[in-house]
C-alpha cells in the first residue's frame, strides 16, 4: 500500500509530467478502479448481447478518461489534507462515471429488474446456501434496485460515498465537481424528500408479505 | 423478500453540520441497518478486490467465495469481471489517453507575472531589431499584395459540428457470429461479413455518419461499411465484409459515429481521434 506522500509525489508527476508518470499513476490506481466497477457490474443484470468483461473495461477506460478530463481538473482535485486516501477519490470519480454511463445506456440495469435477475433467484434458490445469507443480499439487491429508482446516478454517487463510506463532504463535492454547499444541500434534501419515500418503498413488500 | 425492519418516522432533525459546510454528513438515523447491508455487500467482493489488484490467486479468491457462500453463476461472474487487467489492459488506458489529449488543445503554460510596478525598458538592441523586422513585414505585404489573386469572397466563418451523443456497439448476426457473447468474445470465419448495431445513448437528430476499421496491435484495415437506412437517431445497423487483411486471430471492431464526414480516407480514417462530434466504441472479435 502506497503512503499518502508516494501518492502526492505520484499524482503531482501525473499531472506535470511525461507519459511514463502518467503511466505510473495509471497502474498504481487501476486496480481499485477496476475493483469499483466489477463491484458495480457485479450488482447490475447482465445483458445479453454484451461482453461484461468489455463492458468493464470500457467503462475503466471511461473513468481514466475522466480523471484526465478537462485540463485533469478531476484528478487535480484530490487533496490528502482533507481525509480521503488516493484509492477512495478515485473509486468514487469512478463509480459516477460508470454510473452516468451505464444510466444512459440501460432502462433498468439494476439485479431486481427483469428476466435474467429471476434466473439468478432461481439458482440461489436451488443451492443449500444460508437462509440468512441469500436474504441479506436479495435485500441488498432491494435496496440497490430501490435507490436507484429514486436517484439519480450522481445522488446515488452522493449516497454511497457520504453515508456509506463516510468520506469527507469536500471530498466528494471536489470528486463529483460539485461545491461543497450543494453537498450539505443535497443531504438536507435527501432526507425531506427522498429519505420517506426510500423508507415507504422498502417498507412495502414487508407489509405484503 | 424481506427488507430490513425501519423505523417509519423520517422526520428526525437535521444533525448539527447540516446545511453548512463544517462537518461531516451524518447518516439519518433510519438507514443505519440499511447502510450496515450495504457496507456488508462491499465486504462480499474483498477476496476478489484481491485477485483483481494480483494480491492474491483466482482459486483463493474462489474459495474465499465459496466459504462466504456464493453460488457458482455469481463466483463465475465474479472471476471474469475480478480477473486483473495486466500489462495489455494498462497500455489500452495509456492508448485512450494518449488519443483523447490529442483530441485537446495543449496545456498553455502562462508566462510568470511581472511584480508590480517593474518596468520594462527596452534592450539597447532591441531598437535596430525591431525597425528591421517592421520593414521586412512591410516588403513582404506589398509583395504579397502585388502578387495576390484577384479577390474572392470570404469564406464563411466556421461553424462547430454537431455535437453526436454516445453509441454502444454490438456485434450482432446469427449465420457467422458464433458463441455466447454472454461469455465470449463473438467469433467469424475468414472473409466472413461482420454484422452490427451502433445504439445511441438518447434519441437525437444529428445525421450520423458511420465508418469502422478492424484493428489488431498497430494494424488498421479500413472496412467498407453497408449500413441499413435508419432514422436519424435511432439505432443503426451496419455490415461489413472482412477483406483478406484481416485474418486469424483476435481483432478489434472500432466504430465510428460523426456528425461530419471522416475527415480522412483509408488508414488515416481508423486513426481520427474522439470529440465531442465524433463518437468512437470499440468491440473486440475473434477470426478463425
Amino acid at each position: 500500500m502506497a503512503s499518502n506522500n508516494d501518492d502526492i509525489e505520484l499524482v503531482r508527476r501525473a499531472l506535470e509530467g511525461t507519459r511514463a508518470d502518467r503511466a505510473g499513476l495509471v497502474r498504481r490506481i487501476q486496480p481499485g478502479i477496476h475493483a469499483e466497477i466489477a463491484c458495480l457490474l457485479m450488482r447490475m443484470a447482465p445483458v445479453r448481447g454484451r461482453n461484461p468483461r468489455q463492458e468493464l473495461e470500457d467503462l475503466v477506460q471511461e473513468a481514466f478518461l475522466k480523471l484526465f478530463d478537462r485540463d485533469r481538473r478531476p484528478l487535480a482535485g484530490w487533496d490528502p489534507a482533507r481525509g480521503c486516501t488516493l484509492d477512495s477519490y478515485v473509486r468514487l470519480i469512478a463509480r459516477n462515471r460508470a454510473l452516468d454511463v451505464l444510466r444512459s445506456r440501460r432502462r433498468t440495469p439494476w439485479q431486481n429488474d427483469g428476466p435474467e435477475t429471476e434466473e439468478i433467484e432461481h439458482t440461489g434458490e436451488s443451492l443449500p446456501d444460508p437462509e440468512d445469507i441469500v436474504l441479506a443480499r436479495e435485500t441488498l439487491a432491494t435496496l440497490d434496485s430501490q435507490l436507484h429508482e429514486l436517484l439519480a446516478p450522481r445522488e446515488y454517487s452522493l449516497f454511497v460515498s457520504l453515508y456509506v463510506e463516510e468520506l469527507p463532504p469536500v471530498d466528494v463535492a471536489a470528486a463529483l465537481g460539485m461545491s461543497a454547499a450543494a453537498v450539505y444541500q443535497w443531504s438536507s434534501r435527501f432526507r425531506r424528500n427522498v429519505l420517506p419515500r426510500l423508507l415507504a418503498a422498502l417498507d412495502e413488500p414487508a407489509r405484503s408479505q | 423478500m424481506q427488507p430490513p425492519k425501519l423505523p417509519a418516522d423520517s422526520s428526525a432533525p437535521a444533525p448539527a453540520g447540516e446545511g453548512t459546510p463544517l462537518g461531516a454528513v451524518v447518516p439519518p438515523a433510519e438507514l443505519t441497518e440499511v447502510i450496515a447491508m450495504h457496507r456488508a455487500g462491499c465486504a462480499d467482493y474483498e477476496s476478489w478486490e484481491r485477485y483483481a489488484a494480483g494480491g492474491c490467486t483466482r482459486a483463493q479468491a474462489e474459495a474465499a467465495a465459496r466459504a462466504a457462500d456464493h453460488d457458482d453463476a455469481a463466483i463465475a461472474r465474479a472471476a471474469e469481471l475480478f480477473a486483473p487487467l495486466g500489462d495489455e489492459g494498462v497500455a489500452a488506458i495509456l492508448a485512450a489517453l494518449d488519443r483523447d489529449a490529442g483530441d485537446r488543445p495543449q496545456h498553455v503554460h502562462a508566462e510568470p507575472r511581472m511584480a508590480s510596478g517593474e518596468v520594462i525598458r527596452p534592450r539597447r538592441w532591441m531598437g535596430p531589431a525591431l525597425g528591421g523586422a517592421v520593414a521586412l513585414v512591410a516588403a513582404g505585404l506589398v509583395l504579397w499584395v502585388a502578387g495576390a489573386p484577384s479577390p474572392s469572397p470570404s469564406p464563411l466563418p466556421s461553424v462547430p459540428p454537431s455535437p453526436m451523443v454516445d453509441h454502444s456497439l454490438d456485434i450482432t448476426g446469427i449465420a457467422d457470429v458464433r458463441g455466447d457473447a454472454e461469455r465470449s468474445t463473438p467469433s467469424v470465419p475468414v472473409g466472413a461479413q461482420l454484422q452490427w448495431t451502433l445504439r445511441p445513448s438518447t434519441q437525437h437528430a444529428v445525421p450520423t455518419v458511420v465508418w469502422a476499421c478492424a484493428m489488431r496491435d498497430r494494424t488498421m484495415v479500413p472496412l467498407t461499411v453497408v449500413r441499413s437506412p435508419t432514422a436519424t437517431g435511432a439505432t443503426i445497423l451496419a455490415s461489413a465484409t472482412l477483406p483478406a487483411e484481416v485474418t486469424r486471430g483476435p481483432w478489434e471492431l472500432v466504430a465510428f459515429a460523426s456528425s461530419v464526414p471522416a475527415p480522412a480516407t483509408g488508414v488515416a480514417a481508423c486513426a481520427v481521434a474522439p470529440a465531442d462530434h465524433l463518437k468512437v466504441t470499440r468491440r473486440r472479435f475473434e477470426v478463425r
